[in-house]
């Protein structure tokens, strides 16, 4: 059941409220303007006049019974057979592969192991060279040896001072 | 007509004639015109109760039907086709008085005492009536969004909470709540204003 809002809290507050009330039934009941309909109605028309409905199908051109039904009905069956004549065409025409074929396996050069993979892509093979070339080894040169720790110059000149120790007797 | 061709029919959407498309565009005139004589006034009154000007009002109430004839082939899917007038008119005025400036309370004033009824009332007396009303509707102006659209729209008794709350697109709980809290707002405006002088 509806009730008007104004209702449920009736005689709250005292006359200031009763002034709101007052004051805001008094704009709520103001009569509306004269010729107002009119005017819309008016405005209306030149509106529908001005835009005209969008976006129908236009009607079928023939007018005679004969030709609309029997047309129509022609119509509806070329589309269905061209529809359905074009998807067996499509069925006809292109087959599926029976199967998937995998291309050959092919070992991976230079020794790697394809790690158990069920599938290796095909890569490119290398150049092969005909005539290998036996690489002559270079020597390995010895480094030079060099003392650990460079002696400083002036214990170097201190133990060129000192006399050689004679030999033990 | 067969069966199958019925089922064309109806599947393509073909109109049948072009006196089948004539009587249906005379019958949305006549539809609609009967919402314009039936819902008129009721949207102007809705609409001079937030813009406070009758030309601005009786634009909003154009433009509503305006948009009602946009929507004219879903007219006869509604349930309640007053508060879903009432609903757009107040978008429309909604919006309108968001863009136009704040009006001043002698604007107001000098609307209200030229739409006011006389009533065998003095000139003086009008306008002084016309000062209150636009020193109550000017405290209005002064409450949150909220309450302030929920007080106005109670005002219209052929409103109940209901379909207030459907114009507001709100509950009815909240309707009340929104409704208890502006009165008590206004009587605190009120008062304050009557205070100072």
């Amino acid at each position: 059941m509806n009730h008007p809002p104004q209702d449920a809290f009736a005689n709250d507050s005292g006359n200031v409220a009763g002034d709101v009330e007052t004051t805001l039934r008094l704009i709520a009941t103001l009569p509306a303007p004269e010729g107002l309909e009119d005017r819309v109605n008016a405005s209306l028309r030149t509106a529908q006049r001005s835009a005209p409905r969008t976006g129908r199908i236009l009607a079928w051109p023939t007018t005679s019974w004969l030709g609309r039904d029997w047309m129509r009905s022609a119509a509806a069956a070329t589309i269905v057979l061209v529809v359905a004549g074009g998807g067996w065409g499509i069925y006809t025409h292109v087959q599926p592969a029976r199967g998937i074929a995998a291309p050959p396996r092919v070992a991976a050069p230079a020794g790697f192991s394809s790690a158990g993979a069920m599938r290796t892509p095909q890569t490119l093979n290398g150049p092969v060279v005909k005539h290998p070339v036996t690489a002559k080894p270079q020597p390995v040169k010895s480094p030079a040896k060099k003392p650990l720790h460079r002696v400083k110059p002036a214990a170097a000149n201190k133990a060129a001072a000192q006399p050689v120790a004679p030999a033990a007797k | 007509m067969s069966t199958g061709q019925a089922i064309f029919a109806g599947w393509m959407e073909i109109p049948t004639s072009a006196a089948h498309e004539r009587d249906r565009t005379q019958a949305e005139e006549e539809t609609l015109a009967a919402l314009v004589s039936q819902y008129s006034g009721t949207l102007y009154r809705v609409a001079f109760s937030v813009l406070r000007n009758t030309a601005d009002a009786e634009d909003a109430v154009q433009e509503a039907f305006l948009r009602v004839l946009r929507h004219r082939d879903t007219l006869h899917e509604l349930r309640d086709q007053r508060v879903w007038l009432i609903r757009i008119v107040w978008n429309i005025v909604l919006d309108r008085k968001r863009r136009m400036k704040t009006r001043p309370e002698t604007d107001d004033v000098a609307e209200l005492a030229r739409v006011l009824p006389a009533g065998g009332l003095s000139a003086e007396q009008i306008a002084s009536a016309a000062q209150h009303h636009a020193h109550v509707l000017a405290c209005a102006d002064r409450l949150p969004s909220k309450e302030r659209q929920v007080l106005m729209l109670s005002a219209f008794e052929e409103l109940s909470s209901v379909e207030i709350a459907s114009i507001l697109g709100t509950t009815e709980s909240s309707v009340r709540s929104r409704l208890f809290r502006a009165r008590n707002l206004m009587a605190e405006l009120l008062n304050h204003a009557r205070s100072l002088r």
